[in-house]
């Protein structure tokens, strides 16, 4: 017996973390219930923040956000892998045929950010798309510094690159050799490290380690964005079937939208009631 | 009794081994083969089987004689059909649109005819999808219907070839810089970190006394088992800032701080399989070559390395793999764009980055083609292998 003693401790702990797990999972599932949310990465800030405050009200709620692409988001919604999909872009036309029902939550504006030591204030929709299809390639033609510029984009089917190239007009025109990133974080970190760069962000997660622009002298603020002069925004989709989701989850979507919910949007978004 | 019961542990305990190790392969070929199948979904099927529409704001519309009352999906136009009649109610009007279809044209353009009346209305989103608009009393109420036209099946030689990625709007799929970029960033590691790796290894095996070898095996071992991105956030922090000022580059994410980090993150595979070969070669080959009035260094590198040759190029195939497959540390510094690289300080992106950079973001054919770049990564994969087995037999065969 002794021979096989750390064979069958070790299958004796396989069947013990199955049984433990498993049993974990259905005690859960019978005190609370669990709404699955996931998509955009830029979204994800925003309905964390939401998901906490209803949970604190709400104990038995369960709130699972998992930032992981627009595009993930919608598919999930459409496949019912996740009750709730969000996304940052506007549904595209092969996507709609889906018959999602779409909630937009919040809008959010795209902020166009450099290094905070880069003397460049503002920029120009025309010189935004020149740089991001590569015909200005210099600080120096837009009053900066004798520097080449470091263009950083996000990757191919972001939300936020779908509504940033779409409002510039460059679509899928991106100059090749510009720095691609995934995730909002991966473009902030990029600017605030290199003093050549341009990059664009959702307006919620900017900060003090990198500067925003104003677009055509108006600055990227709620206020601009609600009166209209700030043009580079998108809305916040969460996407999801009406006759499948649980009446929790109704009732989270629900409070999303009343004036509670949306005062924690107005935080750092444009609220949409 | 206490025989008997532990004869029936025993068998009891080969069964589960059988069951395990069945397991791994079942594992392995269901992975392999949703791969392959995902993977070559694009070069035979188009995207959809017929042309499709969809509308926005429409609460009825009749499409070639049928009625959608507040229809949501998609509705498919009959392949037979050799035009779209398409009628609805607009601000009192009743508009009627007619369509025709040319199946067999190649060019999405010629697909469907939009008469010259609807020039101003129909525009074009991304490819193969048209858009026609009628305004609304408010913004964001226009009557939209969209237009799917199927993607016929990509064609192989544009994927495997074709030089620009734009998966998106354009839906471009050539993977023809990211095929280069692995190859270079792979071989310059291999260039750059080999060497490195098998002076280090001669040094430890051969020459450093037992306690300071000791000390430089553990540290080895401790580099292998730091995860990957923790090297692509050193990579990330020193080698792309110090890029950057030495070569004056916009950026210092470039092929160059790929390289680098890659041949650091390999060398700690190399080096301790190597180490392992040399200290396996027989004492009695060195003292005869020393008895025979050879110096060390002779005997280190005429003696005791060839003779450890087939270790040491396991140590390069198991190096090359890690930096074919590696993904998270070259995200970070490589900088991901997708074009050919014309100097070394140019941002390049690989097969492994792409598919993770845009996995989560993808959706229908470009989702589709992520996993055909991975079935081309594995054939990448074994060709290499394939190649370097050839020269091992041809070493031994020589030996």
């Amino acid at each position: 017996m002794k021979k096989h003693g750390i064979l069958v401790t070790a299958v004796i702990f396989m069947l013990l973390s199955v049984t433990v797990f498993s049993a974990g999972g259905r005690e859960s599932a019978e005190a609370s219930y669990t709404i699955e949310i996931t998509g955009s990465t830029s979204v994800s800030p925003l309905m964390e923040t939401l998901a906490d405050a209803f949970s604190d009200q709400n104990p038995n709620v369960v709130i699972q956000v998992s930032g992981t692409g627009s595009g993930d988001g919608i598919t999930g919604a459409n496949t019912g892998v996740a009750e709730l999909g969000m996304s940052s872009r506007n549904l595209r036309a092969s996507e709609l045929g889906f018959g999602l029902d779409v909630l937009t939550i919040a809008v959010d504006a795209i902020a166009v950010i450099v290094h905070p030591n880069n003397p460049v204030n503002d920029l120009s929709l025309e010189q935004i798309q020149g740089i991001y299809t590569g015909s200005i390639t210099n600080w120096s033609e837009l009053g900066g510094e004798n520097r080449r510029i470091s263009v950083v984009s996000r990757e191919p089917g972001s939300g936020t690159r779908g509504a940033f190239e779409e409002v510039i007009g460059f679509v899928d025109e991106l100059t090749p050799g510009a720095i691609e990133f995934d995730g909002t974080g991966g473009v902030k970190a990029s600017v605030a490290g290199n003093v050549n760069a341009v990059g664009y962000i959702s307006l919620g997660s900017l900060d003090q380690e990198v500067k925003a622009v104003s677009v055509g002298a108006v600055e990227p603020t709620g206020a601009n964005v609600v009166n209209g002069t700030y043009e580079i925004a998108r809305p916040f989709l969460v996407l999801y079937r009406e006759d499948n989701i649980h009446h929790t989850t109704k009732q989270f979507l629900d409070w999303i939208m009343s004036a509670e919910g949306q005062a924690i949007a107005a935080k750092n978004y444009v609220p949409v009631r | 009794m206490k025989k008997e019961m532990r004869k029936q542990v025993d068998i009891g305990i080969r069964y589960l081994f059988r069951v395990i190790s069945y397991f791994s392969v079942v594992a392995l070929a269901a992975i392999l083969i949703f791969i392959f199948y995902q993977g070559v979904i694009p070069f035979v099927a188009s995207t959809a089987p017929a042309i499709r529409l969809v509308t926005e704001h429409i609460p009825e519309i009749q499409v070639n004689g049928s009625t959608y009352v507040n229809h949501r999906t998609f509705i498919d136009v009959p392949s037979k059909d050799d035009e779209i009649v398409i009628s609805f109610e607009h601000q009192g009007e009743y508009i009627e649109l007619q369509l025709e279809i040319n199946p067999d044209k190649t060019n999405p353009e010629q697909v469907v005819r939009f008469p010259a009346s609807l020039a101003e209305q129909v525009t074009s989103p991304e490819a193969n999808t048209y858009t026609i608009t009628f305004p609304g009393g408010l913004p964001g109420l226009e009557k939209k219907i969209h237009i799917n036209i199927p993607e016929p099946p990509y064609r192989f030689f544009a994927f495997l070839l074709g030089d620009e990625w734009r998966p998106v709007y354009r839906k471009l799929y050539g993977i023809l810089p990211m095929i280069t970029a692995t190859l270079m960033t792979t071989f310059g590691a291999v260039l750059l970190g080999v060497p490195i790796a098998l002076l280090a290894s001669v040094m430890t095996a051969e020459f450093l006394s037992p306690k300071s070898a000791f000390f430089v095996r553990s540290s080895i071992d401790l580099l292998a088992g730091i995860p990957s991105v923790v090297y692509g956030f050193f990579g990330l922090m020193i080698i792309v800032p110090i890029i950057q000022r030495v070569f004056g580059s916009a950026s210092g994410s470039s092929l160059l701080a790929a390289v680098i980090v890659l041949s650091i993150m390999i060398l700690p595979t190399v080096i301790s399989i190597t180490i392992t070969s040399l200290e396996a070669v027989p004492e009695s080959y060195r003292e005869a070559s020393l008895a025979l009035g050879a110096t060390k260094m002779q005997t280190s590198w005429r003696i005791v390395f060839p003779a450890a040759r087939s270790g040491i190029l396991a140590g390069g195939i198991l190096g090359t793999s890690r930096a074919v497959g590696e993904t998270m540390a070259v995200i970070l510094v490589a900088g991901n764009s997708p074009q050919f690289p014309s100097s070394l300080t140019d941002s390049v992106r690989t097969m492994t980055a792409t598919i993770a950079l845009e996995m989560g973001y993808s959706a229908g054919r470009h989702n589709q083609m992520l996993f055909s770049i991975g079935v081309i990564l594995f054939v990448i994969i074994c060709v290499l292998n394939g190649i370097i087995m050839k020269l091992k037999q041809h070493m031994l065969e020589d030996a």
